[in-house]
């Protein structure tokens, strides 16, 4: 599924999108919404190629593992709640989205927590 | 099988809104109201299993 095929689909997605919007909006958004569906099946199989190369490289430059999981979930993380913002942001609805904004922002920052602990722990030995 | 989806999903909703108009002229709006409720749960039908392998997807690969 190249680029071509992937924008072809997507115009074809919103041009029947915005036929349905007026008299039915609620197809409108599941139309949106699966179109989003697809385009993530075919980026999946592109990322997963991404995460393989990028965990040989970890291996080379003898990284934490933790730490790159961490990032693969922050990641993860930003997506979905990505995904789940933008929905709720075309059917109206942004205060529920700022919502799923704000807990992905704290589910981060929760994630994050240890590596600054770590962080500071380090500061703490250097200095004293 | 993506492409396809998108066109029933079209098809339900357009069938779905001539139905409720012709409905709606020959006089019975409840009748219209409920096809445009049967319509919407079967695409609902359709799509449900659709979002939840993506969101399988997504937490197999970023081990979420």
């Amino acid at each position: 599924m190249n680029i071509v095929q992937l924008s072809l689909f997507a115009v074809a997605g919103v041009l029947l999108a915005m036929v349905l919007k007026k008299e039915r909006p609620e197809y409108g958004i599941i139309l949106s919404m699966v179109v989003c569906v697809c385009i993530f099946f075919s980026v999946v199989g592109r990322l997963s190629i991404l995460l393989e190369s990028v965990n040989r490289l970890r291996e080379l430059a003898t990284m934490d593992a933790g730490y790159f999981r961490t990032i693969l979930k922050m990641i993860g993380i930003t997506y979905v709640a990505e995904f789940a913002v933008n929905l709720c942001k075309d059917a109206g609805y942004s205060t529920i989205a700022s919502q799923i904004e704000m807990f992905s922002k704290i589910s981060i920052l929760l994630l994050a927590l240890p590596v600054i602990e770590a962080f500071l722990d380090l500061i703490a030995t250097v200095a004293a | 099988m993506s492409v396809n989806m998108i066109f029933k999903i079209a098809a339900v909703g357009i069938l779905v809104t001539i139905l409720g108009q012709v409905l709606k002229h020959s006089g019975r709006e409840e009748h219209a109201f409920l096809i445009s409720l049967a319509g919407l749960v079967l695409v609902l039908l359709w799509v449900v299993p659709y979002i939840y392998d993506l969101f399988e997807t997504m937490q197999t690969l970023f081990e979420l």
